[in-house]
Protein backbone atom coordinates (compact mmCIF):
# COMPACT_ATOMS: atom_id res chain seq x y z
CA UNK A 1 0.00 0.00 0.00
CA UNK A 2 1.34 3.52 -0.99
CA UNK A 3 2.18 5.50 1.89
CA UNK A 4 -0.06 8.56 0.51
CA UNK A 5 -3.09 6.23 0.50
CA UNK A 6 -2.34 4.96 4.08
CA UNK A 7 -1.84 8.12 5.56
CA UNK A 8 -5.45 8.91 3.74
CA UNK A 9 -7.10 6.39 5.51
CA UNK A 10 -5.42 6.47 8.78
CA UNK A 11 -6.70 10.25 8.76
CA UNK A 12 -10.02 9.03 7.70
CA UNK A 13 -10.03 6.78 10.65
CA UNK A 14 -8.55 9.12 13.15
CA UNK A 15 -11.86 11.48 11.80
CA UNK A 16 -14.35 8.85 12.89
CA UNK A 17 -12.61 8.12 15.81
CA UNK A 18 -10.59 10.87 17.52
CA UNK A 19 -10.24 9.10 20.43
CA UNK A 20 -8.22 6.23 19.65
CA UNK A 21 -4.94 6.21 20.08
CA UNK A 22 -2.37 5.03 16.93
CA UNK A 23 -1.78 1.92 18.08
CA UNK A 24 -5.79 1.04 18.08
CA UNK A 25 -5.86 2.28 14.95
CA UNK A 26 -2.78 0.34 13.38
CA UNK A 27 -4.61 -3.08 14.89
CA UNK A 28 -7.92 -2.45 13.87
CA UNK A 29 -6.68 -1.87 10.33
CA UNK A 30 -4.26 -4.59 10.50
CA UNK A 31 -7.40 -6.76 11.71
CA UNK A 32 -9.59 -5.47 9.11
CA UNK A 33 -6.93 -6.67 6.22
CA UNK A 34 -6.62 -10.19 7.81
CA UNK A 35 -10.17 -10.31 8.22
CA UNK A 36 -11.60 -9.15 5.49
CA UNK A 37 -9.97 -7.10 2.82
CA UNK A 38 -7.54 -10.20 2.13
CA UNK A 39 -10.24 -12.76 1.62
CA UNK A 40 -11.89 -10.41 -0.20
CA UNK A 41 -9.67 -9.87 -2.51
CA UNK A 42 -8.48 -13.11 -2.70
CA UNK A 43 -11.95 -14.07 -3.77
CA UNK A 44 -12.73 -11.48 -6.33
CA UNK A 45 -8.88 -10.71 -7.59
CA UNK A 46 -8.85 -11.49 -11.86
CA UNK A 47 -6.26 -14.43 -12.28
CA UNK A 48 -4.17 -14.70 -15.49
CA UNK A 49 -5.25 -17.93 -18.45
CA UNK A 50 -3.37 -21.14 -17.00
CA UNK A 51 -0.42 -22.39 -18.97
CA UNK A 52 -2.18 -25.38 -21.09
CA UNK A 53 -0.21 -27.99 -21.89
CA UNK A 54 0.25 -26.91 -25.40
CA UNK A 55 1.64 -23.28 -24.60
CA UNK A 56 4.12 -25.15 -21.89
CA UNK A 57 5.63 -27.13 -24.83
CA UNK A 58 6.05 -24.35 -26.75
CA UNK A 59 8.03 -22.57 -24.23
CA UNK A 60 10.02 -25.44 -23.73
CA UNK A 61 10.94 -25.53 -27.41
CA UNK A 62 11.24 -21.59 -27.57
CA UNK A 63 13.77 -22.08 -24.71
CA UNK A 64 15.92 -24.44 -26.12
CA UNK A 65 16.54 -21.51 -28.51
CA UNK A 66 17.90 -19.06 -25.86
CA UNK A 67 21.28 -18.79 -24.52
CA UNK A 68 21.96 -21.46 -21.28
CA UNK A 69 22.40 -18.75 -18.71
CA UNK A 70 19.55 -16.77 -19.70
CA UNK A 71 17.14 -20.02 -20.35
CA UNK A 72 17.93 -21.31 -16.87
CA UNK A 73 16.39 -17.89 -15.12
CA UNK A 74 13.29 -17.59 -17.82
CA UNK A 75 13.13 -21.46 -16.60
CA UNK A 76 12.82 -20.49 -12.91
CA UNK A 77 10.98 -17.28 -13.88
CA UNK A 78 8.31 -19.57 -15.20
CA UNK A 79 8.03 -22.11 -12.71
CA UNK A 80 7.86 -19.97 -9.88
CA UNK A 81 5.19 -17.80 -12.03
CA UNK A 82 3.07 -21.46 -12.21
CA UNK A 83 3.51 -22.46 -9.05
CA UNK A 84 2.79 -18.86 -7.53
CA UNK A 85 -0.91 -18.97 -9.68
CA UNK A 86 -1.44 -22.96 -8.13
CA UNK A 87 -0.81 -21.51 -4.77
CA UNK A 88 -3.63 -18.71 -5.65
CA UNK A 89 -5.55 -20.78 -7.08
CA UNK A 90 -5.74 -23.14 -3.92
CA UNK A 91 -6.81 -20.26 -1.66
CA UNK A 92 -9.60 -18.67 -3.50
CA UNK A 93 -10.74 -22.92 -3.73
CA UNK A 94 -10.28 -22.87 0.55
CA UNK A 95 -12.38 -19.79 0.48
CA UNK A 96 -15.08 -20.46 -2.05
CA UNK A 97 -15.73 -23.66 -0.30
CA UNK A 98 -15.18 -22.65 3.45
CA UNK A 99 -18.17 -20.24 2.50
CA UNK A 100 -20.28 -23.16 2.51
CA UNK A 101 -21.24 -25.02 5.44
CA UNK A 102 -19.62 -28.05 4.16
CA UNK A 103 -22.28 -30.74 4.88
CA UNK A 104 -25.71 -31.69 4.71
CA UNK A 105 -27.68 -34.75 5.94
CA UNK A 106 -30.37 -35.69 3.08
CA UNK A 107 -33.72 -36.53 4.48
CA UNK A 108 -33.32 -39.57 2.80
CA UNK A 109 -31.03 -40.62 5.99
CA UNK A 110 -33.99 -39.25 8.31
CA UNK A 111 -37.14 -40.91 6.85
CA UNK A 112 -35.48 -44.26 5.54
CA UNK A 113 -34.74 -43.17 1.97
CA UNK A 114 -38.67 -42.46 1.28
CA UNK A 115 -37.48 -38.92 0.67
CA UNK A 116 -36.35 -38.11 -2.82
CA UNK A 117 -32.48 -39.65 -1.91
CA UNK A 118 -30.46 -36.91 -3.82
CA UNK A 119 -32.27 -33.94 -2.21
CA UNK A 120 -29.97 -31.62 -0.68
CA UNK A 121 -30.31 -28.64 1.09
CA UNK A 122 -27.84 -26.00 2.69
CA UNK A 123 -27.48 -26.09 6.40
CA UNK A 124 -26.37 -22.66 6.54
CA UNK A 125 -23.77 -20.23 5.35
CA UNK A 126 -20.52 -19.89 7.15
CA UNK A 127 -18.90 -16.93 7.34
CA UNK A 128 -15.49 -16.49 5.64
CA UNK A 129 -12.39 -18.13 7.77
CA UNK A 130 -10.04 -15.88 9.53
CA UNK A 131 -6.91 -16.08 7.23
CA UNK A 132 -4.43 -17.37 10.27
CA UNK A 133 -5.50 -21.07 9.62
CA UNK A 134 -4.64 -20.83 5.31
CA UNK A 135 -1.70 -19.17 5.30
CA UNK A 136 -1.31 -16.02 8.20
CA UNK A 137 2.16 -16.41 10.02
CA UNK A 138 3.22 -14.51 13.22
CA UNK A 139 5.26 -12.64 11.43
CA UNK A 140 3.73 -11.66 8.52
CA UNK A 141 1.79 -13.11 5.55
CA UNK A 142 3.46 -16.01 3.79
CA UNK A 143 2.02 -17.60 0.59
CA UNK A 144 4.56 -19.98 -0.18
CA UNK A 145 5.38 -21.72 3.52
CA UNK A 146 1.91 -23.15 3.97
CA UNK A 147 2.48 -26.90 4.40
CA UNK A 148 -0.56 -27.49 3.24
CA UNK A 149 -0.52 -25.15 0.14
CA UNK A 150 2.58 -26.65 -1.23
CA UNK A 151 0.85 -30.60 -0.30
CA UNK A 152 -1.76 -29.51 -2.53
CA UNK A 153 0.00 -27.43 -5.03
CA UNK A 154 1.71 -30.39 -5.28
CA UNK A 155 -1.25 -32.63 -5.70
CA UNK A 156 -3.09 -30.27 -7.98
CA UNK A 157 0.47 -30.10 -10.56
CA UNK A 158 0.80 -33.94 -11.02
CA UNK A 159 -3.32 -34.37 -11.05
CA UNK A 160 -4.75 -31.96 -13.17
CA UNK A 161 -1.79 -30.28 -15.28
CA UNK A 162 -2.53 -27.20 -14.06
CA UNK A 163 -5.91 -26.78 -15.50
CA UNK A 164 -8.03 -24.27 -13.51
CA UNK A 165 -10.44 -25.69 -10.54
CA UNK A 166 -13.82 -25.47 -11.83
CA UNK A 167 -15.72 -22.71 -10.40
CA UNK A 168 -18.75 -24.82 -9.58
CA UNK A 169 -17.22 -26.44 -6.79
CA UNK A 170 -18.23 -25.97 -3.13
CA UNK A 171 -21.43 -24.01 -4.40
CA UNK A 172 -23.18 -27.17 -2.40
CA UNK A 173 -22.12 -29.06 0.43
CA UNK A 174 -20.93 -32.31 0.53
CA UNK A 175 -24.04 -34.94 1.07
CA UNK A 176 -22.89 -38.60 2.80
CA UNK A 177 -26.10 -40.49 2.46
CA UNK A 178 -26.07 -43.79 4.57
CA UNK A 179 -29.24 -46.20 3.07
CA UNK A 180 -32.08 -47.79 5.49
CA UNK A 181 -29.78 -51.63 5.87
CA UNK A 182 -27.02 -49.66 6.98
CA UNK A 183 -28.53 -47.58 9.45
CA UNK A 184 -29.66 -50.73 10.85
CA UNK A 185 -26.41 -52.03 10.91
CA UNK A 186 -25.28 -49.12 12.72
CA UNK A 187 -28.03 -48.64 15.83
CA UNK A 188 -26.91 -52.44 16.33
CA UNK A 189 -23.40 -52.86 15.84
CA UNK A 190 -21.47 -50.01 17.92
CA UNK A 191 -18.28 -51.34 16.30
CA UNK A 192 -19.98 -51.37 12.55
CA UNK A 193 -21.23 -47.88 13.29
CA UNK A 194 -17.62 -46.19 14.74
CA UNK A 195 -15.73 -47.86 11.92
CA UNK A 196 -18.02 -46.49 8.98
CA UNK A 197 -17.67 -43.45 11.03
CA UNK A 198 -13.84 -43.45 10.29
CA UNK A 199 -14.57 -44.07 6.52
CA UNK A 200 -17.11 -41.56 6.33
CA UNK A 201 -14.14 -39.04 8.09
CA UNK A 202 -11.86 -40.05 5.53
CA UNK A 203 -14.87 -39.85 2.51
CA UNK A 204 -15.41 -35.99 3.81
CA UNK A 205 -11.82 -35.23 4.26
CA UNK A 206 -11.19 -36.62 0.64
CA UNK A 207 -14.21 -34.49 -0.95
CA UNK A 208 -13.35 -31.10 0.84
CA UNK A 209 -9.84 -31.30 -0.27
CA UNK A 210 -10.70 -32.28 -3.75
CA UNK A 211 -11.44 -29.65 -6.30
CA UNK A 212 -14.25 -31.93 -7.57
CA UNK A 213 -17.78 -31.84 -6.39
CA UNK A 214 -18.31 -35.57 -4.94
CA UNK A 215 -21.22 -36.84 -3.28
CA UNK A 216 -21.50 -40.49 -1.16
CA UNK A 217 -23.99 -43.02 -0.30
CA UNK A 218 -23.21 -46.59 1.39
CA UNK A 219 -25.65 -49.03 0.88
CA UNK A 220 -25.23 -52.97 1.30
CA UNK A 221 -25.59 -55.24 -1.08
CA UNK A 222 -25.98 -58.76 -1.53
CA UNK A 223 -24.90 -61.66 -3.64
CA UNK A 224 -27.85 -63.14 -5.52
CA UNK A 225 -26.30 -66.83 -5.44
CA UNK A 226 -24.30 -66.60 -1.99
CA UNK A 227 -27.19 -64.53 -0.03
CA UNK A 228 -24.80 -64.33 3.43
CA UNK A 229 -22.56 -62.27 1.66
CA UNK A 230 -23.13 -58.97 2.08
CA UNK A 231 -21.28 -56.37 0.63
CA UNK A 232 -21.30 -52.60 1.48
CA UNK A 233 -20.62 -50.12 -0.92
CA UNK A 234 -19.60 -46.32 -0.87
CA UNK A 235 -21.10 -45.13 -3.90
CA UNK A 236 -19.21 -41.69 -4.62
CA UNK A 237 -20.64 -39.53 -7.26
CA UNK A 238 -18.46 -36.96 -8.85
CA UNK A 239 -19.45 -33.72 -11.46
CA UNK A 240 -18.31 -32.99 -14.39
CA UNK A 241 -15.28 -35.74 -14.69
CA UNK A 242 -13.63 -37.21 -17.39
CA UNK A 243 -13.59 -41.33 -17.74
CA UNK A 244 -9.51 -40.68 -17.09
CA UNK A 245 -9.55 -38.47 -13.90
CA UNK A 246 -12.09 -40.50 -12.79
CA UNK A 247 -10.15 -43.45 -12.88
CA UNK A 248 -6.99 -41.59 -10.92
CA UNK A 249 -9.54 -39.94 -8.58
CA UNK A 250 -10.88 -43.32 -8.10
CA UNK A 251 -7.77 -45.63 -7.22
CA UNK A 252 -6.66 -42.33 -4.62
CA UNK A 253 -9.52 -42.28 -2.58
CA UNK A 254 -10.07 -46.06 -2.52
CA UNK A 255 -5.99 -46.13 -1.64
CA UNK A 256 -6.61 -43.41 1.30
CA UNK A 257 -9.62 -45.51 2.59
CA UNK A 258 -7.62 -48.62 2.62
CA UNK A 259 -4.86 -47.31 4.68
CA UNK A 260 -6.88 -45.86 6.95
CA UNK A 261 -8.28 -48.99 7.77
CA UNK A 262 -5.40 -51.63 7.73
CA UNK A 263 -4.12 -48.68 10.07
CA UNK A 264 -6.46 -50.12 12.69
CA UNK A 265 -5.78 -53.69 11.42
CA UNK A 266 -2.19 -53.08 12.40
CA UNK A 267 -2.99 -51.86 15.92
CA UNK A 268 -5.88 -53.93 16.92
CA UNK A 269 -5.55 -57.75 17.95
CA UNK A 270 -8.17 -60.38 18.71
CA UNK A 271 -11.94 -60.38 17.79
CA UNK A 272 -11.53 -56.49 16.92
CA UNK A 273 -8.59 -57.30 14.15
CA UNK A 274 -10.90 -60.01 12.53
CA UNK A 275 -13.91 -57.99 12.36
CA UNK A 276 -11.77 -54.84 10.84
CA UNK A 277 -10.23 -57.63 8.48
CA UNK A 278 -13.81 -58.40 7.46
CA UNK A 279 -14.96 -55.13 6.74
CA UNK A 280 -12.19 -54.69 4.74
CA UNK A 281 -12.97 -56.99 2.74
CA UNK A 282 -16.22 -56.82 2.34
CA UNK A 283 -16.30 -53.22 1.33
CA UNK A 284 -16.39 -51.88 -2.03
CA UNK A 285 -15.83 -47.91 -3.81
CA UNK A 286 -17.94 -47.50 -6.69
CA UNK A 287 -17.62 -43.90 -8.77
CA UNK A 288 -20.36 -42.84 -10.84
CA UNK A 289 -20.39 -39.81 -13.10
CA UNK A 290 -22.48 -37.56 -12.82
CA UNK B 1 -56.43 -30.39 34.53
CA UNK B 2 -53.49 -29.45 33.24
CA UNK B 3 -51.82 -32.79 31.52
CA UNK B 4 -47.87 -31.83 31.80
CA UNK B 5 -46.94 -34.20 30.56
CA UNK B 6 -48.87 -33.59 26.89
CA UNK B 7 -46.86 -30.43 27.35
CA UNK B 8 -43.54 -31.64 27.61
CA UNK B 9 -43.49 -34.26 24.61
CA UNK B 10 -44.99 -31.32 22.34
CA UNK B 11 -41.27 -29.68 23.58
CA UNK B 12 -39.56 -32.73 23.13
CA UNK B 13 -40.95 -33.49 19.39
CA UNK B 14 -40.39 -29.62 19.08
CA UNK B 15 -36.82 -30.30 19.82
CA UNK B 16 -36.46 -33.50 18.55
CA UNK B 17 -37.54 -32.11 14.54
CA UNK B 18 -35.05 -29.60 15.24
CA UNK B 19 -32.48 -31.77 15.65
CA UNK B 20 -33.84 -33.63 12.38
CA UNK B 21 -33.36 -30.82 10.61
CA UNK B 22 -30.15 -29.84 11.70
CA UNK B 23 -30.44 -26.79 13.79
CA UNK B 24 -29.30 -28.05 16.98
CA UNK B 25 -29.73 -24.32 18.40
CA UNK B 26 -33.17 -24.43 18.47
CA UNK B 27 -33.03 -27.98 19.47
CA UNK B 28 -31.12 -26.74 22.63
CA UNK B 29 -33.68 -24.24 23.05
CA UNK B 30 -36.89 -26.47 22.87
CA UNK B 31 -35.12 -28.42 25.39
CA UNK B 32 -34.88 -25.28 27.58
CA UNK B 33 -38.84 -25.03 26.65
CA UNK B 34 -39.05 -28.11 28.04
CA UNK B 35 -37.39 -28.11 31.47
CA UNK B 36 -39.06 -24.70 31.42
CA UNK B 37 -42.25 -25.94 31.97
CA UNK B 38 -41.67 -29.32 33.92
CA UNK B 39 -41.21 -26.78 36.76
CA UNK B 40 -44.25 -25.95 36.95
CA UNK B 41 -45.47 -29.36 38.04
CA UNK B 42 -44.58 -31.25 40.62
CA UNK B 43 -43.56 -34.77 38.73
CA UNK B 44 -39.91 -34.20 39.01
CA UNK B 45 -38.57 -36.74 36.30
CA UNK B 46 -40.50 -34.56 33.57
CA UNK B 47 -37.46 -32.55 33.55
CA UNK B 48 -34.98 -35.34 32.67
CA UNK B 49 -36.26 -35.36 28.42
CA UNK B 50 -35.25 -31.76 28.37
CA UNK B 51 -31.84 -32.36 29.81
CA UNK B 52 -30.94 -34.86 28.24
CA UNK B 53 -31.87 -33.26 24.50
CA UNK B 54 -30.06 -30.51 25.84
CA UNK B 55 -26.60 -32.57 26.15
CA UNK B 56 -27.68 -33.98 22.82
CA UNK B 57 -27.72 -30.52 21.27
CA UNK B 58 -24.46 -29.66 22.56
CA UNK B 59 -22.83 -32.69 21.32
CA UNK B 60 -24.04 -32.13 17.78
CA UNK B 61 -23.60 -28.61 18.38
CA UNK B 62 -19.90 -29.27 18.41
CA UNK B 63 -19.83 -31.49 15.70
CA UNK B 64 -21.40 -28.83 13.63
CA UNK B 65 -18.69 -26.31 15.46
CA UNK B 66 -15.99 -28.75 14.29
CA UNK B 67 -16.73 -28.70 10.49
CA UNK B 68 -18.59 -31.49 9.11
CA UNK B 69 -15.88 -31.83 6.82
CA UNK B 70 -13.68 -33.46 9.72
CA UNK B 71 -16.44 -35.33 10.96
CA UNK B 72 -18.15 -38.24 10.21
CA UNK B 73 -21.45 -36.49 10.99
CA UNK B 74 -23.80 -38.62 9.01
CA UNK B 75 -22.66 -41.37 10.77
CA UNK B 76 -23.19 -39.67 14.56
CA UNK B 77 -26.49 -38.39 13.11
CA UNK B 78 -27.40 -41.59 12.43
CA UNK B 79 -26.89 -42.94 16.13
CA UNK B 80 -28.45 -39.91 17.25
CA UNK B 81 -31.71 -40.50 15.15
CA UNK B 82 -32.28 -43.69 17.18
CA UNK B 83 -31.48 -42.25 20.04
CA UNK B 84 -34.40 -39.35 19.89
CA UNK B 85 -36.66 -42.00 18.43
CA UNK B 86 -36.19 -44.34 21.37
CA UNK B 87 -36.83 -41.25 23.47
CA UNK B 88 -39.85 -40.04 21.71
CA UNK B 89 -41.22 -43.39 22.12
CA UNK B 90 -40.71 -44.11 25.78
CA UNK B 91 -42.47 -40.77 26.08
CA UNK B 92 -45.59 -41.79 24.43
CA UNK B 93 -45.83 -44.62 26.76
CA UNK B 94 -47.58 -43.84 30.14
CA UNK B 95 -44.95 -43.53 32.87
CA UNK B 96 -42.03 -43.87 31.43
CA UNK B 97 -38.85 -45.18 33.45
CA UNK B 98 -36.47 -42.39 34.50
CA UNK B 99 -33.89 -45.09 35.08
CA UNK B 100 -33.96 -46.12 31.51
CA UNK B 101 -33.82 -42.97 29.96
CA UNK B 102 -30.62 -42.25 32.03
CA UNK B 103 -29.37 -45.92 30.82
CA UNK B 104 -30.18 -45.15 27.23
CA UNK B 105 -28.33 -41.57 27.11
CA UNK B 106 -25.42 -42.94 29.24
CA UNK B 107 -25.15 -45.76 26.03
CA UNK B 108 -25.72 -43.15 23.15
CA UNK B 109 -23.24 -40.83 25.01
CA UNK B 110 -20.43 -44.12 25.26
CA UNK B 111 -21.27 -44.35 20.86
CA UNK B 112 -20.76 -40.71 20.01
CA UNK B 113 -17.68 -39.61 21.84
CA UNK B 114 -15.54 -41.88 19.47
CA UNK B 115 -16.84 -38.99 16.95
CA UNK B 116 -16.12 -36.17 18.84
CA UNK B 117 -12.41 -37.50 18.96
CA UNK B 118 -10.14 -36.39 16.98
CA UNK B 119 -8.59 -38.98 14.36
CA UNK B 120 -5.03 -39.25 16.09
CA UNK B 121 -7.12 -39.75 19.83
CA UNK B 122 -9.53 -42.13 17.51
CA UNK B 123 -6.14 -44.40 16.85
CA UNK B 124 -4.41 -44.06 19.80
CA UNK B 125 -6.58 -44.45 23.04
CA UNK B 126 -8.20 -47.67 24.25
CA UNK B 127 -11.50 -47.78 26.12
CA UNK B 128 -10.41 -47.46 29.89
CA UNK B 129 -13.65 -46.62 32.13
CA UNK B 130 -11.97 -47.66 35.27
CA UNK B 131 -9.60 -45.02 34.55
CA UNK B 132 -12.33 -42.59 34.02
CA UNK B 133 -14.10 -43.99 37.45
CA UNK B 134 -10.79 -43.10 39.35
CA UNK B 135 -10.15 -40.04 37.75
CA UNK B 136 -13.75 -38.45 38.26
CA UNK B 137 -13.49 -39.61 41.63
CA UNK B 138 -10.21 -37.36 41.88
CA UNK B 139 -11.85 -34.36 40.40
CA UNK B 140 -15.16 -34.49 42.38
CA UNK B 141 -12.95 -34.60 45.22
CA UNK B 142 -10.81 -31.59 44.11
CA UNK B 143 -14.06 -29.87 43.77
CA UNK B 144 -14.81 -30.11 47.05
CA UNK B 145 -11.66 -29.78 48.60
CA UNK B 146 -11.35 -26.15 46.47
CA UNK B 147 -15.01 -25.18 46.74
CA UNK B 148 -13.86 -21.96 48.30
CA UNK B 149 -12.75 -20.91 44.90
CA UNK B 150 -16.08 -20.25 44.12
CA UNK B 151 -15.88 -17.20 46.30
CA UNK B 152 -13.82 -15.83 43.82
CA UNK B 153 -15.54 -14.09 41.33
CA UNK B 154 -12.86 -14.88 38.39
CA UNK B 155 -12.96 -18.23 39.23
CA UNK B 156 -13.71 -21.04 36.49
CA UNK B 157 -13.11 -23.51 38.83
CA UNK B 158 -16.88 -25.90 37.69
CA UNK B 159 -15.94 -25.43 34.01
CA UNK B 160 -12.55 -26.34 34.93
CA UNK B 161 -14.14 -29.41 36.23
CA UNK B 162 -16.43 -30.06 33.72
CA UNK B 163 -13.35 -29.47 30.54
CA UNK B 164 -11.24 -32.24 32.37
CA UNK B 165 -14.39 -34.57 32.62
CA UNK B 166 -15.56 -34.08 29.29
CA UNK B 167 -12.00 -34.82 27.86
CA UNK B 168 -12.26 -38.12 30.28
CA UNK B 169 -15.04 -39.08 28.99
CA UNK B 170 -14.86 -38.31 25.06
CA UNK B 171 -11.19 -40.64 25.21
CA UNK B 172 -11.97 -43.39 28.01
CA UNK B 173 -15.49 -43.80 27.81
CA UNK B 174 -17.20 -44.64 31.13
CA UNK B 175 -19.92 -46.07 33.60
CA UNK B 176 -23.29 -44.85 34.29
CA UNK B 177 -22.21 -43.44 36.93
CA UNK B 178 -19.70 -41.07 35.56
CA UNK B 179 -22.71 -39.86 32.40
CA UNK B 180 -24.96 -39.08 36.12
CA UNK B 181 -21.67 -37.31 37.84
CA UNK B 182 -20.66 -35.51 34.81
CA UNK B 183 -24.78 -34.72 33.98
CA UNK B 184 -24.96 -32.82 37.64
CA UNK B 185 -21.83 -30.53 37.46
CA UNK B 186 -23.00 -29.55 34.31
CA UNK B 187 -26.34 -28.31 36.16
CA UNK B 188 -24.45 -27.33 38.87
CA UNK B 189 -22.49 -24.73 36.91
CA UNK B 190 -25.71 -23.48 34.58
CA UNK B 191 -27.08 -22.82 38.49
CA UNK B 192 -23.82 -21.34 39.69
CA UNK B 193 -23.59 -18.81 36.45
CA UNK B 194 -26.65 -17.48 38.08
CA UNK B 195 -25.67 -17.76 41.77
CA UNK B 196 -22.66 -15.36 40.64
CA UNK B 197 -24.78 -12.69 39.22
CA UNK B 198 -27.46 -13.10 42.44
CA UNK B 199 -24.93 -12.67 44.50
CA UNK B 200 -22.25 -10.20 43.30
CA UNK B 201 -21.88 -7.17 45.53
CA UNK B 202 -21.49 -3.87 44.58
CA UNK B 203 -17.64 -4.12 45.15
CA UNK B 204 -17.24 -6.66 42.79
CA UNK B 205 -16.69 -9.38 44.89
CA UNK B 206 -19.58 -12.24 45.58
CA UNK B 207 -21.73 -12.62 48.82
CA UNK B 208 -19.44 -15.75 50.31
CA UNK B 209 -22.71 -16.35 52.84
CA UNK B 210 -25.46 -16.43 49.88
CA UNK B 211 -22.73 -19.13 47.35
CA UNK B 212 -22.10 -21.23 50.62
CA UNK B 213 -25.62 -21.77 51.75
CA UNK B 214 -26.83 -22.64 47.75
CA UNK B 215 -24.40 -23.95 45.95
CA UNK B 216 -22.08 -25.65 48.96
CA UNK B 217 -24.66 -28.38 49.43
CA UNK B 218 -25.14 -29.67 45.42
CA UNK B 219 -21.31 -30.25 45.85
CA UNK B 220 -21.72 -32.29 48.83
CA UNK B 221 -24.12 -34.56 47.34
CA UNK B 222 -22.04 -34.89 44.25
CA UNK B 223 -19.55 -35.53 45.93
CA UNK B 224 -21.01 -38.36 48.23
CA UNK B 225 -22.70 -40.33 44.77
CA UNK B 226 -20.28 -42.59 44.34
CA UNK B 227 -20.44 -43.66 48.82
CA UNK B 228 -24.02 -44.03 48.62
CA UNK B 229 -25.50 -47.47 47.79
CA UNK B 230 -25.80 -48.17 44.55
CA UNK B 231 -29.55 -48.58 44.76
CA UNK B 232 -30.17 -45.39 45.67
CA UNK B 233 -27.74 -43.79 43.22
CA UNK B 234 -30.28 -42.90 40.92
CA UNK B 235 -32.77 -41.42 43.14
CA UNK B 236 -30.24 -38.96 44.75
CA UNK B 237 -29.37 -37.83 40.96
CA UNK B 238 -32.89 -37.24 39.94
CA UNK B 239 -33.61 -35.58 42.99
CA UNK B 240 -30.42 -33.22 42.65
CA UNK B 241 -30.92 -32.58 39.00
CA UNK B 242 -34.44 -31.68 39.73
CA UNK B 243 -33.41 -29.04 42.51
CA UNK B 244 -30.40 -27.42 40.49
CA UNK B 245 -32.82 -27.83 36.92
CA UNK B 246 -35.51 -25.94 38.66
CA UNK B 247 -33.45 -23.53 40.42
CA UNK B 248 -31.54 -22.56 37.15
CA UNK B 249 -35.22 -22.19 34.88
CA UNK B 250 -36.16 -19.91 38.38
CA UNK B 251 -32.76 -18.05 38.37
CA UNK B 252 -34.33 -17.35 34.23
CA UNK B 253 -37.33 -16.07 35.52
CA UNK B 254 -35.28 -13.46 36.97
CA UNK B 255 -32.11 -12.59 34.99
CA UNK B 256 -33.17 -14.24 31.86
CA UNK B 257 -30.19 -15.21 29.42
CA UNK B 258 -26.92 -14.67 30.74
CA UNK B 259 -24.84 -12.74 28.55
CA UNK B 260 -21.90 -14.68 27.21
CA UNK B 261 -18.57 -14.34 29.01
CA UNK B 262 -15.89 -12.13 26.43
CA UNK B 263 -12.58 -13.62 26.74
CA UNK B 264 -11.10 -10.12 25.56
CA UNK B 265 -12.52 -7.12 25.65
CA UNK B 266 -11.52 -4.67 22.72
CA UNK B 267 -12.63 -1.25 21.98
CA UNK B 268 -14.19 -1.02 19.02
CA UNK B 269 -12.40 0.98 16.45
CA UNK B 270 -14.88 2.16 13.54
CA UNK B 271 -12.89 1.59 9.73
CA UNK B 272 -15.27 4.34 7.73
CA UNK B 273 -16.58 2.05 4.22
CA UNK B 274 -14.40 4.94 2.06
CA UNK B 275 -11.60 3.73 3.73
CA UNK B 276 -12.11 -0.22 3.94
CA UNK B 277 -13.02 0.16 -0.13
CA UNK B 278 -9.96 1.75 -0.43
CA UNK B 279 -7.87 -1.29 1.17
CA UNK B 280 -9.50 -3.84 0.02
CA UNK B 281 -8.66 -2.38 -3.90
CA UNK B 282 -5.33 -1.64 -2.93
CA UNK B 283 -5.24 -5.18 -1.64
CA UNK B 284 -6.46 -7.19 -4.95
CA UNK B 285 -4.54 -4.72 -6.90
CA UNK B 286 -1.02 -5.71 -5.00
CA UNK B 287 -1.95 -9.47 -5.51
CA UNK B 288 -3.18 -9.38 -9.14
CA UNK B 289 0.51 -7.39 -9.98
CA UNK B 290 1.90 -10.81 -7.77
CA UNK B 291 0.86 -13.10 -10.12
CA UNK B 292 1.12 -11.43 -12.89
CA UNK B 293 -2.86 -10.02 -14.59
CA UNK B 294 -2.03 -7.76 -17.12
CA UNK B 295 -3.92 -4.05 -16.28
CA UNK B 296 -6.96 -3.56 -18.76
CA UNK B 297 -7.98 -0.44 -20.33
CA UNK B 298 -10.64 1.62 -18.16
CA UNK B 299 -9.49 -0.38 -15.10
Amino acid sequence: MMSSLLEEIVTEIKLNNPDASADEVSKAVLRFIQQDALPEALRKMRMPEPISPLQRWRERERLKRVKKKRREALRIRMQESEELFLEFEYVKHQLVKTDIDASSFGPGLLYGGVANPLARRTISVGTIPTMDKLFLKKDGISFIEHEEARKRRDELSKMWLYSPIPKEKGEEPIVFQIDELVQSKIWSDPFFAENLGVIEKVARTFAAGSPFKMDFLVSFRTDIEIPKWQKMILSVRVVDLDFDRIMKLWDEFDGKIRKEIQQRIGVASGLEKEKLEEMNRTFFTSFKLA
Amino acid sequence: MVDLSQVIRSDIEASINAFEDNDFENMNIFANRSMANAIFGEDKKLILPGFLMKELAGIFGTLEARGKEQTAFSTAKTIGANYVSSLSKLLREKGFEENELWQKFHEVSLELRKFLMSTVEERTYKEDPEFTRYAFEWLVKYLEKKKETLFNPKNLLLKGILNDMDRIFRVYGGVLLDTHTISLVRALDRYYDYCRKAYSQSDGTLDKDGIAKTVFPFIDRIAGLSSSPSESQASIVNETLWELVKRWREFFLDYLELPRPRVEVERGIEIPEEAKRKITESVTKTLEKEVGVKKTPGR
